[in-house]
């Protein structure tokens, strides 16, 4: 489906309307009509879906990924800082620097630095692409996380998952296309799944929430309260039959769309909890992710969900490694050793994801981004905190036809700030776009009177991290 | 900047009007003028040879064509249209006499293309655009039109653009339809003005419109149109011109209206954003809205009332909250300078959207891409809210008067580039002469004054097309917030504009027009049609009406409707707001705001209480209602023109499995067994109830097979007895030490709750027929107007 017709689709403001409807299952429509059917990408692109492991608080590049060694041989030494909260904003301070608190080594056939803090991510530096000199907007949570998700940080725009079933549609009908694993309620909360102006059918689902365990995660409402399965087909074959006579006596096409979004969801509602259910998976797949162990077994499962997702053609898929905390998880202030913590939590359910993957051959049109809404300074705060760093930090991907085994750019010579092959989140998003075979310039949407993209104005497609 | 607005001010678009219809040659040169020449002589000439406030150096003033042909102290001129050689000024930039080096710096000098335009412009004559004679010529009260030119474009004069490309471009008229006066038809109508428009496009489409709908069929209709509830049995009866007269009175009219009226203003109890803080007179403009439209105030004074109640003596607070209705920041992070841009920018933005259909926040940081809208424009709009100041006291928002501040236009909307002040104005583009008067208390008075004015194009355009879409669920524009070059062009024109005029001329009241509407042929039709895959063939969007466009119920509708069925529904008017049931795990997680932990959401303990109509539940911003937001909801941060009814599954998730619509199915149940003795009557009853009419033989005989299977379920399965929690511990780690700490919150409205029946206080025989009512509730027919 060209992007002409995509456009001829849409309608401006919450009013997508019963031109969605009608065009959603109706009996006239085709399916091609269907906001959601498949479309060719516009551009060819190797990857088919993202699954998107968000590390909540901003890990520590310095720390993780960004060896420098200059930064270790400078160690307590001052660094010239400018402040950039609002408080400081412009003021100039003295700050210690501090060197990584963990060691480095070099991985892989590729050599490339990580430190002893993701020993299990380490084993795949040869699938990944790390991106050395991102930086974002916002300097507070709140803001970069919205960001991250929508391209903007105090808006509301639609998040990157919507954007990208609105470009593709899904590959699974009876499975939503942007599914969203324990979200967070707070920094930005549900508009970092949002569909904002896009029509509804693109907005996030939601599986469990950040601060419930992840064995509990599921669909709201997807379980009916009652009644077993068998016995509840009795009861939508009653309502179908019902309906159906209505559609039959007047003819309409709204009605047609409401019996195919119970046949829809009758599917989803038998085939979900059995992709969201773990139980099914061998001991040895349960074992790798790390599920089962105290520190892994949320996001082991989390991951592993994400992996069944993605096997059955869900399209964006987000792994979020979050709670409902004031300070989000990696954003240590003041405690730099508990980073190990969240290491330990996501290491080898990562490291699982990326192997499951590749055995089972997904890796291949799979784009995996790691990352967080920002890195960390690399001088102290307080006594052993680091604090926010949209300046310069660290993500990487994998698959979907990037290049492994690769980094790109770098930050100064003690990671404050990006300064080689500088790559904005703009520029990102708009990579990960052409990766899905989309152009971040002509998926647009025409909202307000002006047509919308996910890279507003900005954005270049990075091609030196395609393979 | 004198010499800026000497250049910009009347020059410019009377150089657009000055360039109608000329030779080839004369609008090339014309057109070098105000693209290249004038912003070169800004650029160049300007500092020395231009500014009133300085003195004009080498006695060459060259602010207008007189000044170069009479040239500077040399005696000679320094322009001699025809003979660049002969012009001093184009002889100086070549700086090959020493004597004449203009600019006189050597930075400063001119470029070969530069010089080779300035060659050209003389060459072709060196038309300059300026003339304040024209203005006089200028017609009516679209602003400064042009005359189209050869090929069919037009000019409009505005006020300073950002630059002469902008101010001088040229614009297809039909995208400027909604700037021109309501335009009578050439052929008026012949009987309902409706129906007459209507039908002659179908005749020329060579459509049959569909037959009347059925008096049972309009009941329904109209009672969800008029009120959003569903008819009584009583109202079933009546013929749809008596029942449009009893539900226009009816009080839910006012509830059914305001509710679209709140869509479009962003109606909510809280400021969203981080702190979300409550607004506890919020309730107070929505009682306001509800009363303005069951007392069928003229539109035009329901306008001036929100923008400028107080200014004009017209009406208090209540009106004006409309002015604050958008999310608001107000934190210790960020500076008043900044929450009052925020302020100023939605301010504006809203008026635009809501009253005249045009988003003005394109003009925010450059001049409007597509629009006759400049960058001037918008901030002159700010100027008129410089003096208007809110304040919180005691929990209430309170407008007043301060010494207006200057309003600065902001180079690429940043507050850190101002370019300069601007004195309060209106779109320029509707008012080519019309000020606005200095006076700060009487700004908004004259902005009101003009948007509710019979003369403004927009304003009756844009609520009739809002009633329309109301009714027909689809405007005759189809963007009622966007009557802009992007937005939908109007299907039917001259009705549009018939019913603008119409509505003026009958007191702008809004009860008329619902009435003029709803009488309708077209309004009146059926869904059925025996063509209709001949109709979708033909017209596949539905706007030539041949057919009644069927909706699905808004997410208010389907609660109350349910309330309604359940015989539970509290009908009070007005008031503050409730707090609705929520889904418990929503109510329960964890809010955060401003690192502190808010305490859970509890609903009212008073069944009553919480069985009040949607509209008047309060809106958190940052707290999500899922059963309201499932069934497309619109958020309350952006404006909303049209609901949006895309079908999800999760809302046959929601309808299906959700505690909202199980427990009114149990209640529905539980009435019918203590109403009708028998099962056949039961099941009469619930029919009644939800569908408003008797099960045909073959329902009956599946409800009744439904009944007698889901009785076997249920006898065997009897439900375990669930409490409610007295208190909820919420979690929250500690940065500091990274503990995590516990806060306890005792959930003090829970301990008076007075939960809704639950399946183990009834029998398995009631539980069963329940089933039977969550079929029906989650029907088609129930869930949708036709």
């Amino acid at each position: 489906m060209s992007h002409h017709r995509r456009q001829f689709l849409k309608s401006a403001g919450c009013g997508f309307g019963s031109l969605a409807l009608s065009s959603l299952l109706g009996s006239n429509a085709s399916a091609n009509n269907n906001p959601l059917s498949p479309k060719p990408p516009v551009l060819p692109g190797k990857a088919k879906r993202i699954i998107f492991l968000f590390m909540a608080g901003g890990p520590s590049h310095v720390d993780s990924f960004d060896y420098k060694p200059e930064l270790i041989k400078r160690d307590g030494q001052t660094f010239d800082f400018v402040g950039v909260r609002k408080q400081t904003f412009g003021k100039k301070s003295q700050r210690k620097l501090l060197k990584p608190l963990w060691d480095f080594k070099q991985h892989g056939q590729s050599g490339r630095w990580v430190s002893s803090l993701f020993p299990h991510i380490a084993k795949h530096v040869d699938d990944l692409c790390f991106i050395h000199s991102m930086h974002t907007e916002g300097v507070a949570h709140g803001p970069s996380t919205l960001f991250l998700h929508t391209g903007a940080t105090n808006l509301v725009r639609p998040s990157m998952g919507s954007w990208v079933t609105y470009g593709l549609g899904t590959e699974n009908e009876n499975l939503p296309g942007f599914v969203t694993i324990m979200p967070s309620a707070s920094k930005g909360g549900p508009r970092n799944y949002s569909n904002a102006f896009l029509p509804a059918i693109h907005q996030g689902t939601c599986v469990g929430r950040a601060g419930l365990p992840a064995s509990k995660a599921t669909i709201r409402n997807l379980k009916n309260p009652t009644l077993p399965p068998n016995t509840q087909k009795e009861q939508f074959d009653f309502l179908q039959q019902l309906n159906r006579q209505q559609a039959q006596t007047k003819n309409d096409q709204n009605l047609n769309a409401a019996i195919d979004s119970f046949d829809l969801a009758f599917r989803m509602q038998m085939n979900a909890p059995n992709i969201l259910d773990l139980s099914g998976e061998s001991e040895a797949t349960k074992t790798m992710y790390g599920i089962g162990e105290k520190a892994t077994d949320d996001y082991g499962r989390q991951c592993l969900m994400a992996r069944r997702l993605a096997e059955r053609g869900v399209r964006f898929i987000q792994v979020n490694y979050s709670d409902e905390s004031v300070n989000p998880r990696w954003d240590q202030h003041s405690d730099m050793p508990k980073h190990e913590v969240h290491a330990r939590a996501t290491d080898q359910p990562v490291a699982a994801l990326l192997q499951d993957l590749k055995q089972r051959g997904l890796l291949e049109d799979t784009l995996v981004w790691w990352g967080g809404e920002f890195g960390r300074t690399p001088f102290s705060q307080g006594k052993d905190g680091r604090d926010h760093n949209p300046r310069g930090f660290t993500t990487w991907l994998a698959g979907g036809g990037t290049k492994p085994g690769y980094a790109h750019g770098a930050t100064d010579e003690v990671g404050d700030t990006a300064v080689t092959d500088r790559l904005h989140m703009h520029d990102l998003h708009a990579t990960m776009l052409h990766l899905l075979g989309l152009d971040h310039e002509r998926l647009t949407y025409n909202y307000a009177g002006r047509d919308f993209r996910l890279t507003d104005v900005a954005g270049n497609v990075e091609k030196a991290i395609i393979s | 900047m004198t010499f800026l607005r000497h250049l910009f001010l009347p020059g410019l678009l009377l150089g657009a009007l000055a360039a109608e219809r000329v030779p080839d040659s004369k609008t090339e040169a014309t057109r070098l003028f105000t693209e290249k020449i004038r912003p070169l002589f800004l650029d160049k000439c300007a500092g020395c040879h231009g500014d009133r406030a300085k003195k004009i150096k080498g006695e060459l003033d060259m602010r207008t064509l007189a000044g170069l042909l009479k040239g500077g102290e040399s005696g000679d001129p320094a322009l001699v249209p025809g003979s660049p050689d002969k012009s001093l000024l184009y002889l100086s930039v070549l700086w090959s006499d020493p004597d004449f080096e203009m600019p006189p710096k050597e930075n400063d000098r001119l470029n070969k293309q530069q010089i080779a335009d300035l060659r050209r412009w003389i060459e072709l004559g060196a038309p300059w655009v300026d003339g304040p004679s024209k203005i006089a010529e200028i017609k009516g009260s679209l602003g400064a039109w042009s005359e189209p030119d050869s090929e069919g474009l037009v000019r409009v004069k505005l006020t300073p653009a950002e630059n002469d490309t902008w101010a001088n471009r040229e614009y297809d008229p039909a995208n400027l339809w909604a700037f021109r006066s309501p335009q009578k038809s050439s052929s008026p109508p012949k009987g309902h003005p409706i129906d007459s428009f209507i039908n002659r496009r179908l005749a020329k489409a060579n459509l049959t419109p569909a037959s009347r709908a059925s008096n049972t069929t309009l009941a329904r209709r109209l009672s969800f149109t008029l009120t959003g509830l569903p008819p009584t049995t009583p109202q079933l009866e009546k013929s749809p011109a008596d029942l449009i007269d009893e539900l226009l009175i009816s009080p839910h009219h006012g509830e059914r209206i305001a509710q679209q009226w709140l869509d479009v203003t962003r109606y909510a109890d809280s400021n969203g954003f981080a702190r979300d803080d409550l607004r506890p007179d919020a309730h107070q403009y929505r009682s306001y809205v509800i009363d303005s439209f069951n007392a069928d105030k003229p539109f035009d004074r329901f306008i001036k009332e929100q923008i400028a109640g107080d200014e004009l003596k017209l009406a208090g607070q209540d009106a004006l909250s409309f002015l604050w209705m958008g999310p608001f920041e107000m934190t210790a992070m960020t500076s008043a300078v900044v929450a009052r841009q925020m302020w100023l920018d939605d301010v504006v933005n809203s008026v635009g959207v809501t009253f005249l259909g045009q988003e003005l926040r394109c003009a925010k940081c450059h001049d409007h891409k597509f629009d006759p809208i400049p960058t001037h424009d918008y901030y002159a709009l700010q100027a008129i809210f410089a003096s208007t100041k809110h304040h919180l006291n005691k929990g209430k928002y309170k407008i007043r008067h301060d010494k207006p501040e200057t309003i600065q236009i902001l180079k690429g909307g940043s507050l850190e580039s101002p370019t300069g002040p601007v004195a309060p104005g209106l779109l320029s583009a509707l008012t080519s002469t019309k000020k606005v008067a200095p006076n700060p208390t009487g700004r908004r008075a004259e902005l009101a004054e003009w948007i509710a004015s019979p003369d403004n194009s927009l304003t009756a355009r844009v609520i009739v097309n809002r009633v329309w879409a109301w009714h027909f669920g689809r405007g005759l524009v189809a963007t009622p917030n966007g009557f802009g070059s992007m937005g939908a062009k109007p299907s039917h024109p001259e009705l549009l504009d018939h019913l603008a005029t119409w509505f003026v001329e009958n007191g702008w009241s809004l009860k008329k027009l619902h009435r003029l509407i709803l009488t309708s042929e077209t309004w009146q039709r059926s869904a059925k049609h025996p063509e209709l895959q001949k109709i979708r063939e033909v017209d596949p969007d539905g706007t030539l009406l041949a057919t009644f466009p069927p909706r699905r119920l808004t997410a208010e509708e389907i609660r109350d409707s349910m309330l309604v069925a359940s015989g539970e529904l509290t009908r009070k008017i007005g008031g503050p707001s409730f707090y609705a049931e929520i889904n418990w795990e929503v109510a329960f997680q964890p809010r955060l705001a401003m690192g502190k932990v808010l305490p859970p959401y509890e609903p009212d303990p008073k069944r009553a209480d919480r069985n009040r109509r949607s509209l008047y539940a309060i809106r958190i911003r940052n707290l999500g209602h899922p059963l309201m937001e499932v069934l497309n909801r619109p958020p309350t941060e952006l404006s909303c023109e049209r609901r949006d009814e895309t079908t999800v599954v999760t809302q046959a998730f929601s309808l299906f499995h959700g505690e909202f619509s199980n427990e009114r199915a149990l209640a529905l149940a539980d009435q019918a067994v203590k109403n009708s003795p028998d099962l056949e009557s039961q099941i009469n009853h619930i029919f009644q109830q939800t569908l408003a009419r008797k099960p045909t033989p073959t329902e009956y005989q599946r409800s009744l097979s439904h009944v007698r299977e889901m009785l076997v379920h249920h006898k065997a399965n009897p439900p375990k007895k669930t409490e409610l929690p007295k208190e909820v511990t919420l979690t929250n780690v500690i940065e500091k030490t990274g503990e995590s700490a516990y806060t306890k919150f005792k959930l003090t409205r829970m301990a008076n709750y007075e939960r809704d029946l639950q399946p183990w206080q009834v029998d398995a025989q009631t539980r069963a027929l329940s089933e039977l009512c969550l079929v029906l509730l989650n029907s088609s027919e129930f869930l949708h107007v036709y």
